[in-house]
């Protein structure tokens, strides 16, 4: 390294799977010099994807940190934990965080991850509605479901994440009323056959919908223990608990954007270098390649953020040494599995109608799936799919959920 | 110790299911309640030559080097055993998101009464002790093997070098 840089650390923003992913590859790699991580929870990493299954009552608090047989202190020299970065000197290579402190770097990985956002949701005035992504957001909303059982919950949004609070909701027996602006729920992933036939499960398992709709207008009542909300349609209802869940932003407001290729997220190449040297990116930040698409965008799963997370740490450890990286990331494309109670919902690819596609619909008692194809010369190739089922061990039906891995491969094989 | 790997030459398979016997019998899994295979025969017809040839594959968790449902395990359930190399599943931690069952391109992950996954883990309570796993101490005609994983790529690349010949 020739930039007069070299001594100083590696500084890792963030500690979630993308930054622990890569602090272990960089140290995998060869990279034995100084090593500082920065973030703004606690000093051990953990799961989001946990915490719904901690706030439904699945698991213990302590199943949320699935790292615990790594020492971080053979690893990482300085953990500045609590901690949230303000601002980037890409010139000065220095992060300057929250406590006014300046962290030099020789190389920066943003791994910061993102943050639940609500656009359109009205304001609450001092009541603070609930999230899911954060240790804090899991232990407030298990406080409330545990303090009152059979709680009436109105979570905002049809995402998968908006399904896993439901599937919280459900476990502790709450009162669950999911709302979205969508005439179905996971309007980007889901096939409307599919979703139709999902919300017809879900209801069955006590699951109450508004959709096409959005919030209006929402009231404290006087001792302040529940909420009466207005919906679009002029409807009232009383609720204890709102629990937003319409989506996620990436956690960069500390980065300026015009010295930096931005879109939602960092815009990064296949070893996760931005357009600015020494800056790399990984996980919920990055926007790498969607091989379905052909386009960079930020793909928020936890296998992307891991597999990101080690070649960043790999690049980073080659360039530090002198060396060319190697491990290139090949891009990935959509896919998600969610269950909820006994019902299963797997996707991958892209099911959406467009012209030339071929879409294929079974049906059987206990499930429903879409298979989208598209010519690609004399064949046609399965760009996408869903599978919905209910799964459960007296219907020995799960041929269709065992193969979900067989035609994630065979989409990701057409792109590859 | 000397990592050691699974190792399958499908042309000395016959298909005599002794290995899917062995691995219920080791693993105590009763097919007929609710117990879950885990290592499975494949029969696969082609025609070559206007002859039809069958070839039988006898199919169990590979234990990828690259294993991609470690990635995408978000509890920490699966590990590779640092000796053997095996990707085993620490049951009391799934969580039966099926996030595995989604990355695995050979559709390994299944899922028991409980919800939680089953699959291979080369016999580890076997190989620990020095033993070959069950599927390959059975095999009657050598199909299956536990080698040595330089040994084993060496006779790979015997075997392909022959097509060259």
């Amino acid at each position: 390294m020739e930039n007069g840089f070299a001594d100083r650390p590696v500084v890792v923003l963030g500690f979630g799977a993308a930054a622990v992913s890569a602090i272990c590859s960089l140290r995998e790699c060869g990279y034995d010099g100084p090593l500082t991580v920065v973030t703004n929870a606690g000093p051990e990493p953990y799961s989001p994807v946990l915490t719904s299954y901690y706030a439904g009552g699945r698991i213990g608090k302590e199943q949320c940190f699935p790292w615990k047989d790594v020492d971080f202190s053979d690893l990482i020299d300085d953990l500045l934990f609590q901690q949230t970065p303000v601002s980037v000197d890409f010139a000065a290579h220095e992060v300057e965080l929250v406590d006014g402190r300046r962290v030099g770097y020789s190389k920066l990985l943003v791994a910061t991850g993102a943050h639940p956002v609500a656009p359109g949701f009205p304001e609450l005035g001092a009541y603070r509605p609930h999230a899911l992504r954060t240790m804090e957001d899991a232990d407030r909303l298990y406080e409330a479901l545990v303090r009152k059982p059979h709680a009436r919950v109105l979570v905002s949004g049809t995402s998968m994440v908006g399904l896993k609070v439901v599937e919280a909701c459900l476990d502790r027996k709450a009162d669950v009323t999911m709302l979205g602006r969508s005439p179905h729920i996971l309007r980007v992933s889901a096939h409307p056959v599919v979703a139709e036939r999902f919300e017809q499960l879900l209801e069955e398992r006590g699951v109450t919908f508004r959709l096409s709709q959005a919030v209006e207008r929402v009231e404290d009542e006087s001792d302040a223990s529940s909420y009466v909300v207005r919906f679009s349609n002029g409807d009232e209802e009383e609720f204890d608990e709102v629990v937003l869940a319409q989506g996620v932003k990436p956690n960069l407001e500390f980065m300026d954007s015009g010295s930096v290729e931005m879109g939602d997220g960092l815009v990064v190449d296949s070893f996760m270098r931005t357009s600015v040297p020494d800056v790399f990116a990984a996980g919920d930040v990055a926007q790498a390649l969607d091989l379905s698409s052909g386009k960079k965008r930020v793909i928020g799963l936890w296998q992307n953020a891991v597999q990101q997370g080690r070649c960043a740490g790999a690049a980073i450890a080659a360039e530090l040494a002198g060396r060319v990286p190697m491990r290139r990331y090949p891009g990935s494309i959509p896919s998600n599995t969610i269950y909820v109670q006994d019902v299963l919902f797997a996707s991958a690819g892209s099911v959406a109608e467009s012209e030339g596609r071929i879409i294929e619909t079974i049906t059987s008692p206990q499930s429903t799936s879409v298979f989208a194809y598209e010519r690609k010369g004399s064949k046609d190739q399965l760009v996408g799919f869903n599978v919905l089922a209910v799964v459960s061990p007296d219907f020995k039906n799960e041929s269709l959920v065992d193969d979900i891995g067989t035609y994630r491969r065979a989409i990701l094989n057409s792109y590859l | 110790m000397t990592r050691k790997t699974l190792c399958f030459d499908s042309k000395k398979c016959v298909g005599c299911y002794a290995c899917t016997v062995a691995c219920m019998d080791q693993n105590d899994i009763d097919i007929v309640g609710d117990g879950l295979m885990y290592r499975h025969i494949a029969h696969v017809e082609s025609k070559q030559a206007g002859e039809v040839r069958i070839v039988h594959i006898s199919m169990a968790c590979m234990h990828c080097d690259n294993a991609e449902c470690l990635d995408a395990c978000p509890a920490g359930a699966l590990r590779r055993d640092a000796d053997s190399g095996a990707v085993f599943v620490r049951r009391e931690l799934c969580i039966g998101c099926h996030a595995c069952a989604m990355a695995c391109p050979f559709g390994i992950p299944r899922f028991g009464r409980d919800g939680t996954m089953q699959k291979c883990d080369a016999c580890y309570a076997r190989t620990r002790f020095g033993y070959d796993p069950a599927c390959v101490e059975i095999c009657p005609t050598g199909a299956l093997s536990y080698e040595d994983v330089n040994e084993a790529t060496a006779v790979r690349l015997r075997r392909f070098s022959k097509s060259f010949a």
